[in-house]
């Protein structure tokens, strides 16, 4: 039980290490990428700044958003106006140009041409994917495990394996747990919506759904062997999803980013895999802690019988 | 601030709640886990210390 506990606080400090590392890699080493583009009427200093743009538009309606831009419009006439873009709507748009205002009503125009400045967007949101990632990981390997102690269990019968799957199981729910908390919020900040039935999703939400099924199904045996055997069969049936959440981004058409070789590089990825080493070390700490748990428990059982004979 | 950088922030800036957040809720649930499972462990831990000591005794009597 003492070498679990010494094992479970290795493993606990080299994670929390290693997971703090990575936390300080992601946020002041590591860059951030751009996600599309800011645009501005005027230049200012910013290392996001990607140069000037210019964008042609031959409807008034669409001028709306760049209110306060230099333009240039070519009226259907030929003629140009060059000014700070003052008001635009679907029927007209204002310009205050070096000789006054000018109206030009939205049949008039020919064209009108937006002058400004672009930033790159920077998307803080990837920054979730550190750690996103390892705990959805974590929470596959641990379901692997639960899955292989469970067929231990079937073949052997021996009860050490019902115990290593129950608490292999448990890990697998709070890292399921995890993972859907920050994928929701990921999933907010990268495609502006909480949830949307896209294969990933809705094929973790499945195993989630699982995961919660397999307690709801031991707690309601109460015969031991038997709550033993069905929680053994259904861990392994549904370790089926794992393998088909995993790979269902590679297979189907998905919304969702799927890490390629060569896609991260420098400091993104040796933070990347910092947190991989650190999530995989608390992930065997809080399994090893739960299973010194369990094991008290029993030595606990045994010390009582021991005193009421 | 320069109104045309503050619109540059205020434009940059609005996944950052989302960040905080997801790190918040992964962190707080970690250490909370893990900070349960020990507490756990020790509350168990001083129990069978006493009842083996019992279990000693008893045996040290007979």
């Amino acid at each position: 039980m003492k070498s679990l506990t010494t094992k479970a606080m290795i493993a606990l400090v080299l994670g929390g290490v290693l997971t703090l590392g990575a936390f300080l890699g992601a946020f002041l080493w590591a860059g951030v990428p751009d996600f599309g583009f800011v645009r501005t009427a005027e230049q200012v200093d910013s290392v996001r700044y990607r140069g000037p743009f210019e964008q042609t538009i031959d409807e008034a309606r669409y001028l709306g958003n760049y209110v306060g831009y230099r333009v240039e419009v070519v009226g259907d006439g030929g003629q140009t106006f060059r000014g700070e873009l003052t008001s635009a709507d679907e029927d007209s748009l204002t310009l205050e140009t070096d000789s006054g205002a000018v109206t030009i009503v939205a049949p008039a125009l020919e064209s009108a041409t937006v002058f400004g400045s672009e930033y790159g967007r920077p998307d803080w949101g990837q920054k979730i994917f550190y750690f996103h990632v390892p705990v959805a990981e974590i929470s596959f390997i641990v379901f692997a495990f639960a899955a292989f102690y469970a067929v231990r269990f079937l073949m052997t019968r021996n009860r050490e394996y019902d115990t290593k799957q129950r608490v292999s199981m448990e890990v697998t729910l709070v890292f399921v747990g995890l993972t859907m908390a920050t994928g929701i919020l990921w999933t907010k900040a990268a495609w502006g919506v909480w949830w949307d039935w896209e294969p990933r999703l809705t094929t973790y939400f499945i195993l989630t759904l699982l995961v919660v099924a397999y307690f709801v199904l031991r707690n309601s045996v109460e015969d031991e062997e038997r709550r033993a055997v069905y929680g053994a069969v259904f861990s392994i049936l549904a370790f089926i999803d794992v393998p088909i959440s995993f790979f269902i981004t590679r297979l189907i058409p998905s919304n969702h980013p799927v890490i390629e070789r060569g896609g991260l590089e420098g400091p993104m990825l040796i933070s990347f895999i910092v947190a991989q080493i650190g999530m995989i070390a608390l992930g065997y700490a809080i399994y090893q802690l739960r299973m010194g748990e369990v094991q008290l428990r029993d030595r606990i059982e045994q010390a009582k019988t021991l005193l009421e004979r | 601030m320069n109104p045309t950088l503050e619109e540059v922030y205020s434009l940059v800036l609005t996944q950052w709640p989302l960040v905080a957040g997801a790190y918040g809720l992964l962190w707080a649930g970690m250490v909370v886990y893990v900070g349960m499972a020990l507490k756990r462990l020790g509350a168990l831990s001083r129990q069978l210390e006493v009842l083996e000591a019992a279990v000693a005794r008893r045996s040290g009597n007979e």
